[in-house]
């Protein structure tokens, strides 16, 4: 018969088991005397609902912001020439009690392949238009190569501080095309807070 | 004895810890992922900013490439120092100018087995000469690059054939030596590739 070594005496491992489910029968028992068990179900969701449109015409200033028109998890942009800059606005809403800080992070992808070492866009920024209070200076998004020839990395690089508590804030993204760039695009973004973001 | 035994229970240990480890590492996943905001997604088309097409005729027929014949055999009226001209058209889609790089091949399709030469033709373009074009073996390739402002320009590209191999022969029939080597000749201009300047 197996024997375990416990507090420098042998004892048969089969005996070990016994009590531990002795123990174990006895710890559930007592649970039920000490009180009732309640039960909370719920589900979490993303604090953070990111949406995008393509920039209405007609509407000028921050009016346009505030239209509830048109926005949307996925757009398609058409089609532009080389050397053009292409503009998405932009809808984050912060559902937390937090406010959030963090990176946006855009993966670009083109059916002809894209280089970080000579990527297909001039520079790619982010601007809040709206409300007046959360308009600032733009964003630069810094290139990193993607996980292959075909994908490259767009990130801002400072942990910026976007919505406080329960705010939703409007802005655009322009991309300036490089004249040479020529292919199909498809650019995917999403918000990446930092681990500790605080209270605003 | 105790020593062995105390090593049986290490494998237990160690499973134990591992499934610990397994679990935490979901609960942190499962804890992180929410944190994410959802991904959005931007499709679209991305075109040359210029496209350029080429003509005999200057305001209609654009295509790649045009072919024409110079010189008529049958009426003994082929003249060097003629000039046949081939319009190109450039569209710049953007507001601003741009400068564009065009590769032009001239080919002969036919006539004599001699084959073209860059000194068999003078190429100009917009009236400006200096393009000494390169042989490629089956024609002569001339590289134009030129400044194009927004919408769309149209400009000439002139090839003059030349006295020296090209002769007008003035009393065909009768022996004379001054007989042209080439009568007449199919000629094929192609656009062979558009590219903007970085």
């Amino acid at each position: 018969m197996k024997k375990v070594s416990i507090f420098g005496r042998s004892v048969p491992l089969f005996a070990v088991l016994i009590v531990g489910l002795l123990v174990t029968g006895v710890s559930a028992a007592v649970v039920s005397y000490l009180s009732n068990t309640v039960t909370a179900d719920g589900n979490v969701e993303s604090p953070y609902d990111l949406k995008i449109r393509m920039p209405i015409t007609g509407l000028e200033g921050s009016v346009e912001y505030w239209d509830e028109t048109g926005w949307s998890d996925t757009v398609e942009f058409g089609t532009l020439y080389g050397g053009e800059t292409l503009t998405i606005e932009y809808k984050l809403v912060n559902r937390a009690n937090v406010g959030v800080i963090g990176d946006v992070q855009m993966e670009v992808m083109c059916s002809n392949g894209i280089d970080a070492d000579n990527p297909d866009f001039e520079n790619v920024l982010l601007r809040c238009m709206a409300p007046p209070e959360y308009v600032d200076s733009p964003i630069a998004f810094r290139v990193e190569q993607g996980s292959d020839d075909c994908h490259v990395l767009y990130t801002t690089d400072s942990d910026h501080i976007f919505n406080d508590a329960g705010d939703t804030t409007y802005g655009k993204i322009e991309f300036v095309v490089k004249e040479n760039a020529v292919g199909t695009y498809t650019i995917s973004g999403k918000l990446i807070p930092v681990a500790d973001a605080v209270t605003l | 004895m105790e020593s062995t035994q105390n090593h049986n229970l290490r494998p237990i240990l160690l499973s134990l810890l591992l499934v610990t480890v397994i679990l935490s590492g979901s609960m942190a996943i499962a804890m992180l992922a929410p944190t994410l905001s959802n991904t959005v997604t931007a499709i679209g088309v991305v075109l040359p900013p210029t496209s350029q097409e080429i003509s005999l005729i200057h305001d209609d027929a654009w295509g790649g490439s045009v072919t024409f014949t110079y010189g008529n055999e049958e009426h003994n009226d082929f003249a060097g120092g003629d000039t046949a001209t081939v319009y190109l058209k450039s569209l710049n889609h953007l507001n601003r100018p741009l400068t564009m790089t065009s590769i032009i091949m001239v080919e002969k399709l036919s006539g004599t087995n001699a084959p073209l030469k860059p000194g068999h033709i003078t190429f100009t373009y917009n009236g400006n000469v200096g393009y000494s074009g390169v042989e490629t073996g089956s024609g002569i390739q001339y590289t134009i690059t030129q400044m194009y402002g927004p919408g769309e320009t149209v400009c000439d590209i002139g090839m003059t054939f030349n006295n020296a191999h090209w002769k007008h022969n003035p009393d065909p029939g009768n022996g004379n030596s001054n007989e042209s080597p080439e009568r007449s000749s199919e000629f094929m201009v192609t656009l062979v590739s558009t590219a903007v300047v970085a």
